[in-house]
C-alpha cells in the first residue's frame, strides 16, 4: 500500500514537473521567466496534476514490481525532453505527445525493465 | 521623519536622487539601495502579495538600463513612459470589437483574439485586463510584459477568476 501511494505520489510529481517544463519552454521571448508571470504558475500546476492522477494507475501497473528510483529519473527525463524538443521546435500539443510517449515509455519498462530485488509485492521502497 | 531628512540631504549633496523607494544615482544609472520589490517583508507591508511587476532579478539594475523609453516614479516597476497609462486604461468586455485587432496572434500557444473574447471572463478583473492589455498593446509592449503588468495590477484592486481562465486556456489553447 505504501509502495502504491508512493508511485502515484511520484505520478503526480511528474506530471507537475512537466507541466513546468512546459510552460518555461512555451515562449521563447519570454523563457523561463513565464513560470513566474501571474496565473501560469495556476494552470500548470492544475493541468500538471490532472495528467499525474490521469497517468497514476498506469505507473502503479508498470513499476509496482520494479526499482523505482531507476525508472522515475528516465520517465520524468524522457517526458520533459520530449516537450523541450518539441516547444522548440513549435510543434502543436506537445504536452500531450509527451504524455503519449510517457504512457509507451511505461508499458515498455513494464515488459522490459528490471523486477525490483525483493519479488516487488512488498511494501518496501525501492 | 529625522532619520529620511538626514538621509536627503546626505544624497543631495553627493548628487544623488532619492525615489520614494530608494536612493538612484544618475551618473551611473543604478540604485545604490536593493530594490525592495520582491522583498517578502516589504510585499506583505504593502500588499499582502508577492507577484508584483518587478525589474528582474537583478535588484540594483535601474528600470532595465533603458531610462530613455522607461519610467519608474516609485523606485519599483518599469514600464515605457507612454504604457503607464494603461492602468487607467477603461474596462474591456468580451463582446468588444477592440479585441479583433489581435488577429491570429498568438502568445503561449493561445489565440490571443479568442482569449480577450472568451465569454466566462466578464468578471471586474477581466474587463480591466482586457482593457489593459489592449492599451499595452496598442503602445507596442510585448505581450510577456504586458502579462505581468496588467494581472499584477489586477491583483492588487480585484479577485483573480482562475477558473475561468483555466478554462478559457482550454478554449483557445490551439
Amino acid at each position: 500500500m505504501i509502495r502504491v501511494f508512493l508511485l502515484v505520489c511520484l505520478s503526480i510529481g511528474g506530471g507537475l514537473t512537466a507541466a513546468l517544463t512546459y510552460a518555461a519552454t512555451i515562449e521563447p521571448d519570454v523563457g523561463l521567466r513565464m513560470v513566474t508571470l501571474p496565473a501560469v504558475a495556476d494552470i500548470a500546476i492544475f493541468f500538471g496534476s490532472i495528467a499525474g492522477l490521469l497517468i497514476s494507475p498506469l505507473m502503479v501497473w508498470a513499476l509496482y514490481d520494479k526499482k523505482v528510483w531507476v525508472a522515475v529519473p528516465v520517465l520524468y527525463g524522457v517526458a520533459c525532453l520530449v516537450i523541450i524538443v518539441l516547444n522548440m521546435l513549435s510543434i502543436r500539443f506537445s504536452e500531450l505527445i509527451a504524455l503519449g510517449v510517457t504512457v509507451v515509455a511505461l508499458f515498455l519498462y513494464r515488459l522490459l525493465g528490471k523486477r525490483h530485488a525483493h519479488s516487488g509485492f512488498s511494501d518496501e521502497i525501492g | 521623519m529625522k532619520t529620511t531628512t538626514i538621509l536627503l540631504c546626505a544624497a543631495l549633496g553627493v548628487g544623488l536622487v532619492q525615489h520614494a523607494f530608494g536612493f538612484c544615482n544618475p551618473s551611473e544609472g543604478r540604485w545604490l539601495s536593493r530594490d525592495p520589490l520582491d522583498e517578502a517583508g516589504f510585499e506583505l507591508l504593502r500588499t499582502g502579495k508577492a507577484n508584483l511587476p518587478d525589474d528582474g532579478p537583478n535588484h540594483y539594475a535601474l528600470i532595465d538600463n533603458n531610462p530613455i523609453n522607461s519610467v519608474d516614479a516609485l523606485g519599483l516597476a518599469s514600464i515605457p513612459k507612454d504604457a503607464e497609462e494603461c492602468y487607467g486604461a477603461h474596462p474591456l468586455y468580451p463582446d468588444d470589437a477592440a479585441c479583433d485587432k489581435y488577429g491570429e496572434r498568438k502568445y503561449a500557444r493561445v489565440i490571443l483574439r479568442c482569449f480577450c473574447k472568451c465569454p466566462v471572463l466578464r468578471d471586474p478583473w477581466s474587463n480591466y485586463v482586457r482593457g489593459c492589455l489592449s492599451c499595452m498593446d496598442d503602445k507596442g509592449v510585448p505581450v510577456g510584459d504586458a502579462h505581468e503588468a496588467c494581472y499584477a495590477s489586477a491583483d492588487k484592486n480585484y479577485t483573480r477568476p482562475t477558473n475561468a481562465l483555466l478554462a478559457c486556456y482550454c478554449q483557445c489553447r490551439r
